[in-house]
């Protein structure tokens, strides 16, 4: 089952983005495919809005 | 600091305003009228005083003579802005061929566009066409730079630069490193020292605040490391903090690093040798100001509060590292097969355990090592043989371990101590070891090339007789092997031997069971480093989000934004370490309390991509083609043979197309139109 964040993110509209993650949106939530909407956002190459999606940093 | 919006006065109206304040500024920063932004005078001075509006006022610096006058200018003052920034706008330029110092203004926008440190540094160089030099000739240019949170009153705020053009990829090198060193040069007053031309006999640079010179370096000449620094400090004041270049860099070396604080190294690309072929053995640098204010210091305040919780609270970088060090990850590659082994034949070690970071601990630990302002302290003071030293971190503890075959983590102890003594790189030359025993295992290698010190694998002998054979050059196998694993193997006929990408030595996790850090390796623009994009910390550990190690998708995306989000750290003067607790949002906080920009997100991120792209543009005039973003045959045509990721190779022939739509890329480089939207054109 999608999310609003999920749709969101395939629509490439990162200002839904923002305001559902500001909101409180689960992140982590899958769709039926197992998929996350980071998962989504790094698969279609929307390098910005993943950014937004990823809570910590880039590791050491 | 504090600047003024002036309006210079005629010479007429000076006569009438004999009375106008003073103000005596430490330097003089401007000259006008020029540019817009040269109508900005910078007040270089503790307790500039209050200027109202339309007040009258004479600049005039101090000890600063022009022609055999004093400069100094009545203005009226048309705006005043408390600017302070963490920022000092101001560098180095010495001439080791002219032998002169010169103190330069560094453009703020300029600085803000790049951040800084490795950013920064590798525009300059660009701009000033270092990229199509002989990288050992006196034309190279080695630049020291700092980022705007160095010596800032933040975690780990104490990183600095080394930039040049490095002799052992010819490409650009920017290595980092810890320590004190790049928080006493900021306090010294300078964001950055670029060094050029090439003394004619061994010299020394000496930073004390205002006071700069060069000095005779003859009785160094020759000498480790560590008593280069105790020799300097006794000199000039055991504050004093030294940076210099051991036997390794004088020979110029292409493995060669520049140490600091006796263990911590920029070590990476050859930077050593570069230092080596200016005749410059050390820098030191002392200060009498020990705070940087920040742009809003509440702000700054509240973020590292802030920061310093999530640090605290990551099990990374509050549990993990500060009790096991970075070799905490020994077991964790291992256990999942890989861990290159025997120069990247195999991929599991049975005896990993033994050279682990919790047998580190156990067995040899003193106590942690902290750099300024470190609130994790990942190093390691260890017990060799009664003396107390710098510890292996997990690159060389892996390099001359399974790498070389060798359990034996006194002897890995004891040759890393002398890395740092010689100043060698401590992951390039174990690796050069590895590739030197496939050699000898082979037969390219015959016992008699060897010393009476066989290269085989396993031998605790081998790994710290030849790692002194490389730094002092005391054989002829000794100098061609730290040259690199590359030259090495290509003198032999079988480059393919050496494991790495665009010349540079890989380090400790196989790309064939990791699938996105292949990507980071392949397309570094420094060559062969897990340091430009840590894409272990999601496929390995789960960090920030857990992916598929062995998957494809959606690597390229992953791989992008932590290159891009790295550059930003490696700008900024703080620790990639930081970025296991702390995200894009947090850096860009900590930049816009420390130097009044208003990054969000997507500008830092912005900020970050830039600076991956001039390296790439740097890169392109050094002559880089497209087929150097590659990984070594073995990893793309030689599935790992046995261990947990059995059977697994690289899929860069996936991965590499995918990433470089992603990046806006085409044939390895930049379009016209990424150019323009990052305002490289």
């Amino acid at each position: 089952m999608s999310t609003p964040l999920i749709e969101a993110v395939l629509r490439k509209d990162l200002e839904s983005v923002k305001k559902l993650l500001e909101e409180g949106a689960d992140r982590n939530a899958r769709n039926e495919e197992g998929k996350r909407a980071c998962d989504i956002a790094a698969s279609l190459g929307y390098d910005v809005i993943l950014i937004h999606l990823i809570e910590g940093g880039c590791g050491g | 600091m504090r600047r003024i919006k002036i309006s210079k006065n005629d010479e007429s109206t000076i006569h009438k305003h004999l009375k106008a304040l003073i103000i005596e500024v430490d330097k003089f920063r401007v000259a006008f009228p020029q540019t817009e932004t040269d109508r900005w005078v910078v007040l270089e001075t503790e307790r500039p005083p209050a200027l109202e509006r339309d007040c009258m006022i004479f600049v005039r610096p101090k000890n600063v003579h022009h022609k055999g006058r004093n400069p100094c200018f009545l203005c009226t003052v048309q705006k005043e802005e408390r600017m302070t920034t963490s920022y000092n706008l101001k560098m180095l330029r010495v001439n080791l061929t002219e032998k002169s110092i010169k103190t330069e203004i560094l453009d703020e926008a300029l600085a803000k566009k790049f951040i800084g440190g490795r950013g920064l540094g590798t525009k300059i160089l660009y701009d000033e066409g270092v990229a199509k030099v002989d990288a050992l000739s006196p034309a190279n240019k080695l630049v020291f730079i700092n980022g705007p949170l160095t010596g800032c009153n933040v975690p780990t705020g104490g990183r600095y630069m080394v930039v040049t053009k490095s002799p052992l990829t010819g490409m650009i090198a920017s290595s980092n490193s810890g320590g004190v060193w790049g928080a006493r040069l900021k306090y010294a007053g300078y964001d950055a020292v670029i060094v050029e031309g090439k003394a004619d006999a061994p010299v020394y640079l000496s930073i004390h605040d205002e006071k700069v010179e060069l000095l005779p370096a003859g009785d160094l000449w020759g000498k480790e490391s560590t008593n280069v620094e105790e020799i300097l400090k006794e000199k000039h004041g055991k504050e004093a903090s030294v940076l210099n270049i051991g036997p390794a860099g004088e020979q110029m070396f292409e493995l060669a690093c520049i140490m600091n604080e006796a263990d911590r190294a920029a070590g990476r690309s050859g930077v050593g040798a570069v230092m080596g072929s200016k005749l410059l053995k050390a820098i030191v640098c002392s200060s009498t100001r020990t705070v940087i204010e920040p742009f809003d210091k509440e702000k700054l305040r509240e973020v590292v509060t802030e920061s310093l919780r999530k640090i605290r609270e990551n099990g990374v970088t509050g549990q993990g590292l500060p009790t096991y060090g970075t070799a905490v990850l020994v077991n964790i590659v291992n256990n999942i097969g890989s861990f290159p082994t025997r120069n990247w034949q195999e991929s599991y070690f049975a005896d990993a355990d033994k050279t682990s970071g919790e047998t580190l601990k156990e067995k040899y630990l003193v106590k942690q090592g902290y750099c300024h302002r470190c609130p994790i302290g990942c190093g390691r003071v260890i017990n060799m043989n009664g003396k107390t030293v710098g510890g292996p971190e997990y690159e060389p503890i892996w390099a001359y371990g399974a790498n070389c075959g060798v359990e034996d983590l006194e002897a890995i102890n004891e040759a890393n101590y002398w890395c740092n003594e010689l100043g060698l790189d401590a992951i390039g030359a174990p690796t050069t070891i590895a590739a030197a025993m496939e050699l000898y295992q082979k037969g390219y290698l015959k016992e008699e090339d060897c010393d009476g010190v066989p290269l085989v694998w396993g031998s605790a002998k081998a790994i710290v007789e030849w790692t002194k054979h490389m730094g002092y050059g005391d054989n002829k196998l000794g100098r061609l092997m730290a040259s690199g694993s590359y030259r090495l193997c290509d003198h032999y006929g079988v480059p393919e031997f050496s494991m790495s990408v665009k010349k540079q030595e890989m380090p400790a996790y196989d790309a064939r069971g990791i699938q996105g850090i292949g990507i980071t390796y392949a397309t570094s623009n420094r060559g062969g480093c897990h340091v430009r994009g840590y894409m272990i910390s999601p496929e390995v550990l789960g960090l920030p989000e857990p992916l598929n190690r062995l998957a494809t998708e959606g690597k390229a995306t992953w791989t992008k934004i932590f290159q891009d989000l790295t550059a930003v750290i490696d700008s900024s003067g703080m620790c990639l370490f930081t970025s296991f607790a702390l995200g894009a949002p947090d850096y860009a906080a900590l930049l816009n309390a420390a130097t009044g920009t208003n990054y969000d997100v997507e500008g830092v991120l912005k900020v970050g991509e830039r600076i991956y792209n001039i390296e790439r543009l740097f890169n392109k005039e050094a002559g880089m083609v497209a087929g150097d973003d590659t990984l070594p045959k073995r990893i793309l045509e030689e599935p790992i043979p046995s261990g947990p990721s059995k059977g697994e190779i690289s899929k860069l022939n996936i991965t590499l197309p995918q990433y470089y739509e992603v990046r806006g890329w085409v044939d390895a480089f930049p379009t016209e139109a990424t150019l323009k939207r990052l305002d490289l054109l």
